[in-house]
């Protein structure tokens, strides 16, 4: 036997067992973009209640990015009937392959960059009603002075970095996480939470040494 | 400290970054949760289907629409025009047989003075017909 086919057959016939958490959860995946393209082409046909079968399972997922983009709940609500609304006028262009969340954030992401810049005012100010602060340790004064520097260092990101430090700085979510919601790489992922990182701790230095 | 300097410190690239409570608190204290219960979900997927229902109107939903004025239309445009047509044979009925006859002389090569005689009397016979019925 050669080297080259010892080589081979060493990763043809892996010496470890496959990670059986890792292996369900690419099965889930499967059977999503399975369940998911059934659907899409029973709208694609015609049949207008499978797109309210695809609205009912991703309307929260796009809601939270909406809602992250906008910073309104209004106006989030607003955007994601927008973002099914094109969906289902683009239905066609979408590939039943791929999964279909990371193509509906896509659209979210992108449509919602535009209601931003055309609402900037608004959608800089979270609204009062729907938002519990955490409990800081700023006074209002200085709770408003950050949040104005925020927005402002949130506008000089790109749509993509903003995204990536909300969802995992503020919302939690792994970097496997969002590279899945994203259809990014993780590593894609870290660079820009990296980025992201390092302009938001310059502009907000004094904010953060304040904070609890 | 920056994300790169972990990195430095023993650990990868390909390791999920760390946590940073501070800067985490900051940005939640400043963008607040996402308002996931003030949400009426059933109703906005009741919107968004609205909205594409009213949207999607397929080819079949224009005839559904249509139908019930087009077809008498239709049927009303078809008896005025047999009306017309036996109307037309009983008074001029030169007016009928001379379209054919320039085709026929055209077809069978006749000559051009002969063809354009046929054609003007195709085109008399027809506004002499048409006068008739304005009148």
């Amino acid at each position: 036997m050669t080297a080259t086919t010892t080589a081979r057959s060493l990763l043809v016939s892996p010496t470890h067992s496959p990670d059986p958490f890792e292996s369900s959860l690419a099965d889930e995946r499967r059977a999503i973009i399975e369940r998911d393209a059934a659907l899409v082409r029973r709208v694609r046909e015609g049949d207008v209640a499978a797109f309210d079968e695809i609205v009912k399972s991703y309307m929260r997922q796009v809601f939270q990015v909406a809602y992250r983009v906008v910073g309104h709940r209004e106006d989030a609500e607003d955007l994601v009937q927008d973002c099914f609304l094109a969906a289902y006028q683009y239905l066609d262009s979408y590939d039943i392959d791929r999964p279909f969340g990371p193509w509906i954030t896509r659209i979210v992401l992108n449509r919602g960059a535009n209601l931003r810049r055309s609402r900037a005012r608004r959608a800089t100010e979270p609204e009062t009603d729907a938002v519990s602060p955490a409990p800081s340790a700023l006074d209002e004064a200085t709770r408003a002075e950050a949040r104005e520097k925020l927005a402002e260092v949130m506008a000089a990101l790109n749509e993509r970095q903003r995204m990536i430090v909300t969802m995992f700085d503020v919302d939690g979510m792994t970097s496997t996480e969002i590279g899945e919601r994203l259809e990014l790489a993780p590593g894609t992922v870290r660079w820009h939470l990296h980025e992201a990182r390092r302009v938001l701790r310059i502009a907000l230095a004094r904010f953060i040494e304040d904070a609890p | 400290m920056t994300d790169l300097h972990l990195h430095r410190g023993g650990r990868t690239p390909t390791d999920e970054p760390r946590r940073d409570p501070r800067l985490s608190a900051l940005l939640r204290g400043l963008m607040g949760p996402i308002p996931m219960n003030d949400v009426n979900w059933d109703a906005l997927a009741s919107r968004v289907g609205a909205a594409i229902r009213a949207r999607h109107t397929p080819w079949w939903g224009y005839v559904e629409h249509w139908q019930r004025r087009a077809i008498p239309l239709a049927a009303a445009a078809g008896l005025l025009s047999a009306t017309l047509l036996v109307h037309s044979w009983v008074t001029h009925p030169e007016a009928l047989i001379s379209a054919p006859d320039m085709v026929s002389a055209v077809v069978a090569g006749a000559p051009a003075e002969d063809a354009a005689t046929a054609f003007s009397h195709s085109v008399t016979s027809a506004a002499a017909y048409a006068v008739d019925l304005l009148e």
